[in-house]
């Protein structure tokens, strides 16, 4: 077999791997969860320590789980349903913090190390200068 | 974890380095000292005891049985209080020992505001009636006092309590006046009492 | 006389550290002194002092001596043999004499591997005086206000554990208790939490080596890389036990939480987590400016903040500041800690900003496509990963500092964060060790990542048409395939090229190559543990079931393909513990797969049961069952089927264990160039 031939059969096979991965994540599932776990696994059980509700095998955690299902049933939205635990609780039992108010910043500083850390590195750089690479690992 | 050389220029720039070296010190520096000034304000406050934001709110209503020493009779509502200071004590036979420490206190507060009108609640969390009347039958009964059976901790949900024990003092009107956490004793029950009374009283 | 033994030890400790401190400063301005002689003294009486505190612990727990308040309070008659030595550290004041105990080591190691022959090494005289310091300050805090042999002096009414200790020597009238309160229930349910924190400990205090000569070298203004590689194979081996007790942590909470999660991000975990970030961060940009020079001072800022947020981990633990698994309970501990982490951080800060001058400046990058430009790369993901974790952890203080409201930051948080930093970091991983220094081509890299890619594809292909659209799932096969490809092809490929030129078998070039370089293919081994765990995160994530079930005596249920049955309850005295279980038998498909016996706990000292969740690892996954709530009739059960999550174990270990490769193996005799040589 000729070697452009191969590479031809090389590059056939790789994109078609790659449009069966990508057709696979484009149909990528994540409806199907549970909507009472996924409030449950926004809220904090509060008789535990850092767990969520939805994780906590502690009889608390069963009950707000129970209200969620019922809240749920009742047709209350996600927020409202979080809403009536922060009522209860303070805003500190919520640990999805909101893209906003004064949670905005705990997502924002990481964004901007890593933005400030590009920065750094790009302005160590040398002015490109085209080289071969002749050294090896 | 500030980047702090990575922007470091090399030697050319010496005294420019420098001043850049001893700015981005002297940032990270008052960074470290407010970090442990934050620090230093969680002293001696226990990070489980978080205030409550039912206070000035109403309280919540709740339908529970009620335990008696030989009988369980049929839910009753918390709203069936509404005109009376109430003091809502969420308790457990297996809490030990702060309920067992606070149980003399509530039982004589109850016996001695009786006849100024403030009611008493206690709503056994988590808990079965035979252990409950197991843990009154050992330390007694209050009387003025009502025992309310909350098996599968709802109650404890719809006032956000953290554990037990927990008591709120609930006014006239039906509002949230104050939260104790953790064991209460009978002087600072009465304060809270005194307050209740008079601020929507007589 | 435990008490009185085991404080006087501390004092002899105390009274070394100083004396270490002292010769150490002296050793380092005057090499004549730096030596063996000079300082074996206030070493000997130092190492002898943190072993008899620990002993004299340890003697008074087997022995039941609750005349110690700490014995009191964390053991009792009935605790079994292997909690006992384990309260040695299960609670606050016994967890600081283990960390003294580790420190003593590494002291004792830097002093017996330095100065064995040599003389006049200031460095490590520096290096060792740095140590006493820290030594000093630790075994002060024993001294005085974490007294771990505080002697009782009332017990509580019942005669059972004690309310307030006094000081072994001065306490006067001694009152001991007729039984001690027994060790925490959580603690003591498990076997694996006698292993976890010794782990973790000498994974932390092992990171204060590679500290200690840093600021010894800054001390010296020596800044070259002697401090680094000199320190290199202890950074390793801090990192390999650090690792380790982070997975067996997992492992531990896995097992005995019984909520079928492995990490929770809880401030704690976090505490562990970022100093593990920061210290693989040094580990690979040590490699870069022993290789290329560059990094310098990026090295020292990183080998500073690794032991601060090993402090701050301490802190953040034994303070009370924040509430978690973990915590104990409020304790004067906590300013003395505060304090030290900011002389720390402001000490080393201003040392190395007085020094900066002195650091040789970096030679600049040539091309942002060559492994120092992945390095970098490398290195900014992991300290912005890290800035994460300590943002999210500390982010609800700061809040309820400054203003009246309260927020809550926790897993949602984490995981959206962590999850893209992860799969750029198994990029970075895939791509680096490939890349050629200076500059890569293109062409280059993609002739070296060619065939993993495909394969990579070819696996996540293979996923899609047995029906999995989960796109973490996907992914997650893509990069950590993609991962292990690279891996395999690069030490095939290069044993290949070996054998034919000398004419060996394959198998024996590859054994060679990896000997050759143990550093690289240290590092190599543990990225593959690494890959392997992403794996079986990726799996167990996304592919996991679970139900709550209530099953009747003698019914069945079905779940995942496996058919539950309750048979009965049973329930049995053990030692210290009332066992509360049931039978379950589960079947596939008719088939017995397994009898499984999930059990409520209830220990003497508290009245919450704690569970033991039954876990079956089959090659498929695990079961796990956990008891919820039970009686004769009917039983409340937590089953959980999680796919391959023995990958995250195994990869995990494979991980810290490869650790070993890198500074065990040694170099064959020919190659005599060493890594910090070859710029």
């Amino acid at each position: 077999m000729s070697d452009s031939i191969r590479k031809i059969a090389a590059a056939v096979v790789t994109i078609g791997l790659a449009v069966v991965v990508v057709i696979g994540l484009i149909q990528g599932d994540r409806t199907d969860e549970d909507r009472a776990r996924s409030i449950g696994s926004r809220v904090k059980c509060p008789v535990c320590q850092g767990v969520a509700i939805a994780d906590s095998p502690s009889e608390t955690a069963r009950a707000m789980m129970d209200v969620v299902e019922e809240r749920i049933a009742d047709g209350w939205s996600d927020r409202q349903i979080i809403d009536y635990f922060a009522e209860r609780y303070t805003d500190s039992i919520v640990i999805d913090p909101p893209f906003s108010g004064n949670t905005l910043l705990v997502w924002l500083l990481p964004i901007l190390a890593v933005v400030a850390g590009f920065f750094m590195i790009f302005s160590r750089r040398k002015t490109p200068v085209p080289k071969p690479d002749e050294v090896k690992q | 974890m500030t980047n702090t050389d990575l922007a470091v220029e090399p030697t050319p720039e010496a005294p420019q380095r420098n001043l850049k070296l001893w700015i981005t010190t002297g940032l990270a520096a008052v960074a470290f000292i407010a970090l442990a000034l934050v620090f230093n304000s969680r002293f001696g406050v226990d990070p489980r005891v978080v205030e409550s934001p039912l206070i000035g709110q109403p309280a919540p209503n709740l339908e529970l049985e009620v335990l008696e020493q030989d009988a369980i009779s049929g839910p009753m509502a918390m709203s069936e209080f509404r005109g009376s200071v109430v003091v809502v004590n969420f308790f457990a036979s297996w809490c030990i020992p702060s309920c067992r420490d606070e149980h003399p206190h509530l039982t004589a507060a109850a016996a001695d505001y009786a006849d100024r009108g403030v009611r008493f609640v206690g709503i056994a969390t988590s808990d079965t009636p035979e252990d409950t009347r197991g843990f009154l039958d050992a330390l007694g009964w209050g009387t003025n006092y009502t025992y309310l059976n909350d098996p599968d901790a709802r109650a404890g949900v719809e006032f956000g309590t953290f554990g037990v024990p927990e008591t709120f003092v609930i006014d006239r009107e039906g509002l949230v006046t104050h939260k104790f956490t953790g064991p209460v004793t009978y002087d600072e029950l009465v304060v809270e009492l005194e307050k209740a009374l008079t601020e929507t009283g007589s | 006389m435990n008490a009185t033994l085991g404080y006087l030890s501390i004092l002899a400790a105390v009274v070394g550290a100083l004396g270490i401190t002292v010769r150490g400063f002296i050793a380092m301005r005057d090499p004549e002194r730096a030596n063996k002689g000079y300082l074996g003294l206030p070493v000997i009486l130092f190492v002898s002092g943190a072993v008899g505190a620990m002993f004299f612990l340890e003697l008074g727990l087997l022995t039941d001596d609750f005349s110690i308040k700490y014995i009191a309070n964390n053991s009792s008659t009935t605790t079994p043999f292997l909690f006992k030595v384990a309260s040695g550290w299960a609670s606050l004041e016994g967890s600081i004499v283990l960390w003294g105990l580790v420190l003593a080591g590494f002291t004792f190691a830097v002093y017996a591997r330095f100065f064995r022959s040599e003389s006049g090494d200031r460095l490590a005289a520096g290096a060792l005086a740095i140590m006493g310091l820290i030594s000093l300050y630790f075994f002060g805090l024993m001294a005085t206000i974490s007294d771990p042999f505080a002697r009782c002096v009332q017990t509580f009414s019942d005669g059972v554990g004690c309310v307030t200790g006094e000081n072994a020597i001065l306490a006067n009238v001694i009152s001991s208790p007729i039984e001690g309160r027994g060790a925490n229930a959580l603690l003591q349910n498990h076997w694996l939490m006698a292993l976890h924190p010794p782990t973790l400990y000498v994974g932390y205090v092992g990171l204060s080596v590679p500290f200690a000569f840093a600021i010894s070298a800054l001390l010296l203004k020596t800044t070259g890389a002697a401090w680094l590689t000199r320190t290199r194979n202890w950074t390793v081996f801090a990192w390999m036990f650090l690792t380790a007790g982070i997975v067996l942590g997992g492992l531990w909470s896995y097992e005995v939480l019984g909520w079928g999660g492995y990490w929770a991000w809880d401030p704690v975990e976090n505490a562990s987590f970022m100093p593990w970030l920061v210290a693989t961060a040094f580990l690979h940009s040590s490699v870069v400016q022993a290789r290329r020079g560059m990094l310098q001072s990026w090295n020292f800022v990183l080998v500073i903040t690794t032991f601060a947020l090993t402090i701050l981990g301490t802190f953040l633990t034994r303070s009370g500041v924040i509430v978690s698994v973990h915590s104990f309970s409020q304790s004067a501990i906590g300013p003395a800690l505060l304090i030290f982490l900011v002389v720390v951080l402001l000490g080393s800060l201003g040392l190395f900003a007085s020094r900066a001058h002195t650091i040789a400046s970096s030679p600049r990058l040539d091309s942002l496509s060559s492994r120092e430009g992945v390095f970098l790369f490398n290195n900014l993901l992991l300290t912005v990963f890290a800035f994460m974790v300590l943002t999210g952890t500390l982010y609800p203080l700061f809040v309820e500092a400054f203003s009246d409201s309260t927020v809550g930051v926790g897993r949602p948080f984490f995981d959206r964060m962590a999850i893209p930093l992860s799969f750029l970091l198994l990029l970075a991983m895939g791509i680096g060790p490939v890349s050629p220094y200076r500059a890569a081509s293109a062409r280059v890299v993609w002739e070296r990542i060619r065939w993993p890619v495909r394969v990579a594809l070819g696996a996540a292909a293979l996923a899609v048409v047995f029906g999995y659209r989960n796109s973490f799932l996907l992914l997650g096969v893509l990069a950590a395939v993609f991962v292990m490809g690279v891996i395999i092809r690069n030490l095939y490929d290069a044993a290949r090229t070996r054998a034919d030129k000398l004419g060996i078998g394959r198998r024996q070039a590859a054994a060679r190559i990896m000997r050759g370089d143990p550093h690289y293919w240290g590092g190599q081994i543990s990225h593959l543990g690494v890959a392997i765990l992403a794996l079986g995160i990726a799996f167990s994530a996304n592919l996991s079931e679970t139900a709550t079930v209530t099953i009747d005596a003698g019914d069945t249920v079905n779940f995942a393909g496996f058919e539950v049955t309750y048979e009965q309850e049973f329930s049995r005295q053990e030692p210290g513990r009332f066992v509360t279980g049931a039978d379950i038998t589960v079947t596939r498909d008719g088939s017995v797969v397994g009898t499984y016996q999930p059990r409520l706990n209830q220990y003497g000292n508290t009245r919450e049961s704690i569970a033991t969740p039954e876990v079956d690892t089959m090659f498929s996954g695990d079961l796990y069952l956990s008891l919820r709530s039970i009686d004769p009739s009917s039983v409340t059960l937590e089953v959980y089927w999680f796919p391959f999550i023995w990958l995250i174990w195994v990869g995990g270990f494979l991980a810290a264990a490869a650790g070993v490769w890198g500074f065990a193996v040694k170099k064959p005799e020919r190659s005599v160039a060493r890594d910090d040589t070859r710029v």
